[in-house]
């Protein structure tokens, strides 16, 4: 079976190299983009099975980047995109849920662990 | 109307009368002494008794010293204003000023007449100026009356005249002294009120400036807290990794030290949260979704959450459930105070203790009891469980390896209040403590 290709949108150097390990230990094909700019270039381009997405970034941030996705379409389809957040701003989290995310992730309240199930229950 | 060819007393009643709802129908400071010094000469004609000028002078307490105030707007006034060697607001009277007899009116609460402006007006006129102004002006009488307030002179009010004394009526003597009397009363309200305006105003701002700071102080904790989290995820994400890592497996002593770092990150983030939780619930920013809930499925979920650590320190744990218990709330945060109260239950029963959770069906609301067989609460502390950091300092606390944050519960009563219920504790010291909250049912 391929492997899943996971885009992970996170700024945070530390965070963003501790999900693509977690994630790359789970044998999924993870590419990574460092700012919402990146992030949105990648995901035009799309194929992905799984979209995670950091909400606070530099340049784009990431309910920008999901209404400029819902504008112009991405090349081949992705899948689901699951927001990453530790800014739990209910009104931020229901924007981007409006903006066709499917779920969202509380960072710091989530071991390792977590993340894994819950990209893994998005991914089927 | 001609009030002085008819020495009726009814007439300077009502003369009286209609002067004193002028200036007690006003209430700003300025315009009171204004018409006080305007009203007798132009409101009722006095022009034509000869009276020419009208000066107020009030008391300034901290110096002693009788400051002018007003001048009525008559043509005699604006001369005397323009000869003046020293300006009308400067001219002082220091209450040391015994030959001065505006001085003398105030000390002894009397009046007093002089045909003489030295004696008005120095200090601070020289004798020589005095004369000369005086008679610029063309001045014959000065009446000075006591302006009273609560028995005690705070100022005076000088009549001048073109007139010898004995040429004042009795109506006239009659009207100018009732007059005096109600401008105590007049100055006293509406320094009052100018002084109630002013700290208005100064409140106003004051609390502009707090809501400024509050909502200053909001986005602080909100980014604070952010910026707090992001490195602590990471802390938690490498320790909980390193622990789980099947490949590269650690020495047990590096896996007791390793748990320790990963349950004190843990407690770190815990803390952060209500910390947040506790500013967006203080600044109206935490949203209440209410929707249609079982409370009885939702304590389920949370003693399944729970079931670990219930297991981990042998509590048993039960939920009562015999029917479904449906309320009207915000599913999420009432999520948040049940396993607040569970895993306090948990946390603070003894080895094989008992954590049970009830339901009661009331007329307007579900109430909730979680009960545990813990060594109980004393009276003192009951009454500090739900306030803002209120972890009690005694045994109680001490002891048990997982301290909180100490908002859990002051976070719980604020929720459980903005849904609509209530909470409580009851305990007796050594026989266990029961928390209760009650939510909004739904209508049948």
């Amino acid at each position: 079976m391929d492997k899943k290709k996971i885009l992970l949108i996170e700024d945070d150097t530390p965070t963003r190299e501790l999900y693509q390990e977690v994630l790359q230990q789970e044998g999924f094909l993870v590419t990574s983009a460092s700012d919402g700019q990146d992030g949105f270039e990648k995901a035009e381009v799309g194929g992905y099975d799984l979209i995670l997405l950091d909400i606070m970034m530099p340049k784009m941030d990431g309910i920008t980047l999901l209404s400029k996705l819902k504008e112009t379409p991405p090349k081949a389809p992705n899948g689901k995109i699951l927001l990453l957040t530790n800014l739990e701003h209910d009104v931020v989290i229901d924007e981007g849920l409006k903006l066709g995310a499917v779920a969202y992730l509380v960072k710091s309240n989530s071991t390792p662990g977590q993340v894994v199930e819950k990209v893994k229950s998005y991914l089927v | 109307m001609d009030y002085t060819t008819t020495p009726a007393t009814k007439q300077t009643i009502d003369a009286l009368w209609r002067l004193e709802k002028i200036i007690l129908d006003t209430l700003d400071f300025n315009d009171v002494v204004q018409k006080i010094v305007d009203s007798v000469l132009l409101e009722l004609g006095y022009l034509q008794l000869g009276h020419r000028i009208v000066v107020l002078a009030l008391l300034d307490e901290k110096t002693q010293t009788l400051k002018r105030i007003s001048i009525s707007q008559t043509d005699e006034a604006k001369k005397a204003l323009e000869v003046t060697p020293v300006p009308f607001k400067e001219l002082d009277v220091p209450l040391s000023a015994v030959s001065n007899i505006c001085a003398k009116t105030v000390l002894e609460n009397r009046p007093y007449t002089t045909h003489d402006w030295a004696e008005l007006l120095c200090p601070p006129y020289s004798k020589d100026q005095a004369i000369a102004v005086q008679m610029v002006v063309g001045i014959k009488t000065s009446m000075v009356f006591p302006v009273v307030s609560k028995g005690k002179a705070i100022g005076v009010l000088i009549f001048s005249m073109i007139k010898g004394e004995k040429e004042v009526s009795e109506n006239e003597m009659d009207l100018i002294r009732g007059f005096t009397d109600v401008v105590g009363l007049a100055v006293q309200n509406s320094r009052l009120y100018s002084s109630l305006e002013k700290t208005t105003t100064d409140l106003k701002q004051a609390n502009i400036r707090l809501q400024e700071l509050d909502k200053l102080k909001d986005e602080f904790v909100s980014l604070a807290s952010h910026e707090l989290r992001t490195p602590m995820t990471v802390i938690q994400g490498y320790a909980w990794m390193a622990l789980n890592d099947k490949e590269d497996k650690l020495s047990d002593n590096n896996k007791v030290r390793l748990e320790k770092v990963l349950s004190s990150t843990q407690r770190l983030i815990a803390l952060v949260n209500d910390i947040l939780d506790v500013s967006r619930i203080e600044s109206g920013m935490m949203v209440f979704k209410p929707a249609e809930f079982d409370i009885a499925l939702l304590s389920d979920d949370v003693a399944g959450e729970l079931a670990d650590k219930s297991k981990k320190n042998n509590v048993i744990l039960k939920v009562n459930k015999n029917a479904s218990y449906n309320v009207l709330a915000d599913k999420d945060k009432i999520h948040e105070v049940l396993l607040n109260l569970m895993d306090n239950a948990i946390k603070y029963s003894p080895n094989g203790g008992e954590v049970n959770v009830d339901f009661k069906v009331l007329e307007n609301s579900v109430e909730i009891s979680v009960s545990d067989t813990g060594i109980g609460i004393t009276k003192e502390n009951l009454g500090k469980l739900f306030t803002k950091f209120g972890r009690l300092e005694s045994t109680l606390s001490s002891g048990y390896k997982t301290p909180g944050t100490g908002l859990g519960l002051y976070l719980c009563k604020k929720i459980v209040e903005k849904s609509g219920g209530q909470i409580w504790a009851e305990s007796e010291s050594g026989k266990g403590s029961k928390f209760s909250f009650s939510v909004p049912k739904v209508r049948a």
